[in-house]
């Protein structure tokens, strides 16, 4: 699971109970992300901040889409030893596109600086 | 075993054993790429271990990415096997649960924490992809590298900078969930295994092996699947090595196809298509033939010869293969109590590397009256159809064989790309007829 809206505070459910009738105690133990982080309205209290104590918080299953951002974001990092494989420009053979249909970038640059 | 056939062997194993210590040598000099294609049960995975151990005393820092978790543990348990007590570590997802993977191998799962000097670290792709290094690797090894898409390829560059992938081109290719025709005729196909985009861009000049033979598969189980494969192979195994042998003689069609093993190792059983067209994902007639197939085997109390030595057939030595998982579950179902458990029922996917003595297959065309191009694709007939060790039934309805002499490919490849969907359908008609021709298919009656 992880709290609604910082996908990172993630957080493990370590048992259900109930002490009275309509009542459930959720125990939780914060997994990921416990200190606090950011600025100003942004602010994310450390996760046993006394002052998050009688706050409402909405828990929600951990999605795959952290996930899949992280991969995205790291699939665009050119830095990398193996960069000569992996981000290098394609060469040979179907490489270019052919005259007759690739765009003329260079020639609509020029033309839009005219 | 004839003294040709030992000559023959021991070609093919020199063979192997050669391109082992090019790969190993390659990866010690400096290597900077290198693609190894193998046939399947050819021994990918001992070529990986013993380049692996090679780079390690060598005193680099290796780094290997598999597919899946179970592979990682399989290539982690065979380091420490044969590693003489160099140190492995297994890198895991955070919050993975150890267990003992052998003498020597370690489990880690914080990337701050992994060996900063000469190391062997085992991981996922997944994972290694989702790490940042911080102190790259000499070299990074990808197992069954033909699973692997060239999306997921990409971040496997922050990990080191020269790379070493083997794998089985027949295997089925990655699964990609998303539409994939704006990059069709990209230079470099996100989509495609990684192997693939590597050989097609010919300015990576990358070093070229291929490992000659299967062990796995028996001689003629060989030919019928090399046509799926653009490198030729053989079988370690000559004619005759592998057997299937019942007792006493057949009369019903079942019992014959049975018989039929003692012969050659694969046979086609075929069931009539009701009028009306065959039963889709599910065809409960079809299950309960191969269960019926199954409990003729143990009954008959069939012995396997696998190279010389033989045994009696035990339920854990079948197991079945359809593509579709509601087919499967009519499969276990179908099967009697004693044996559901034992005789393991899954999906080509999941059947990739494992392998038993007896294989019992749905073909994917079965029940397919208006094949797509994903039916033609065979990938999955591929892995199905290479998991046995000494005999394999192929069950289907006896549409197939029209279904695909009435089949026109539509070529609606993008320009540039390969026609899979023709490719597949010659190869699936290939497969058919081969065993059409050779007499090694027998049709149940109602």
């Amino acid at each position: 699971m992880c709290v609604a809206g910082i996908p990172d505070r993630t957080c493990t459910v370590l048992g259900l109970g109930r002490s009275r009738p309509g009542w459930l105690i959720i125990e939780v133990e914060i997994t990921g992300w416990k200190k606090a982080k950011g600025e100003g309205a942004r602010r994310v209290p450390q996760a046993d901040d006394r002052r998050l104590v009688g706050k409402t918080v909405t828990l929600v299953p951990q999605s795959a889409a952290n996930l899949l951002r992280r991969k995205s974001q790291k699939a665009w990092t050119r830095d990398t030893p193996g960069s000569w494989l992996t981000h290098a420009r394609p060469r040979g053979p179907g490489a270019d596109l052919p005259p007759e249909v690739a765009d003329d970038v260079a020639g609509a640059a020029k033309a839009v600086r005219r | 075993m004839s003294a040709g056939n030992r000559e023959r062997r021991t070609a093919l194993a020199e063979a192997a054993a050669r391109t082992g210590r090019e790969v190993e040598r390659y990866l010690t000099d400096g290597g900077r790429l290198g693609v190894v294609q193998a046939p399947p049960g050819s021994g990918k995975t001992s070529l990986l271990v013993s380049a692996v151990l090679a780079a390690r005393k060598a005193r680099m820092r290796v780094a290997v990415a598999a597919q899946t978790n179970t592979q990682v543990d399989s290539i982690c348990q065979r380091l420490a096997a044969q590693g003489g007590g160099v140190g492995v570590v297994r890198f895991s997802a955070a919050g993975a649960r150890a267990y003992d993977l052998g003498p020597g191998v370690t489990w880690e799962s914080v990337r701050r924490d992994l060996p900063h000097g000469p190391s062997i670290v085992v991981g996922t792709t997944a994972k290694w992809g989702l790490v940042d290094i911080d102190d790259p690797y000499d070299v990074v090894l990808v197992e069954e590298a033909w699973q692997l898409a060239w999306a997921d390829f990409m971040l496997l560059g922050q990990v080191g900078s020269r790379f070493l992938l083997i794998g089985d081109p027949g295997q089925i290719p990655p699964v990609v969930t998303v539409e994939v025709a704006r990059w069709e005729t990209a230079p470099r196909p996100p989509h495609l295994p990684a192997p693939e985009v590597i050989r097609a861009d010919g300015s990576l000049s990358a070093q070229p092996w291929s490992l000659p033979a299967t062990r796995r598969l028996p001689s003629d189980a060989a030919q019928l699947v090399s046509p799926f494969y653009d490198f030729p192979f053989e079988a370690f195994a000559a004619p005759g090595d592998r057997q299937v042998v019942v007792d006493g003689k057949g009369h019903t069609p079942e019992e014959r196809a049975v018989d039929l093993l003692k012969e050659g190792t694969v046979v086609g059983v075929t069931m009539p298509t009701p009028e009306g067209g065959p039963p889709m994902e599910q065809d409960r007639d079809l299950a309960a033939a191969a269960a019926r197939v199954v409990q003729q085997l143990l009954r008959r109390s069939a012995r396997v010869t696998i190279d010389g030595k033989g045994r009696l057939l035990q339920p854990e030595d079948v197991g079945l293969c359809a593509t579709h998982r509601v087919m499967n579950t009519a499969l276990a179902l179908s099967l009697p109590k004693a044996l559901q458990g034992r005789v393991v029922v899954d999906t080509p996917e999941r059947w990739q590397g494992l392998e038993r003595p007896v294989m019992l297959v749905v073909h994917p065309l079965s029940g397919v009256v208006t094949p797509s191009a994903f039916d033609l694709e065979t990938g999955r007939l591929c892995v199905m159809a290479s998991r046995h060790l000494a005999g394999m039934i192929v069950l289907a309805r006896d549409h197939v064989s029209s279904t695909l002499g009435a089949y026109i490919p539509q070529a609606s490849q993008p320009v540039g790309r390969p026609d899979i969907e023709g490719r597949g359908l010659r190869d699936n008609v290939e497969f058919w007829d081969r065993l059409e021709r050779g007499g090694r298919i027998v049709a149940l009656s109602w």
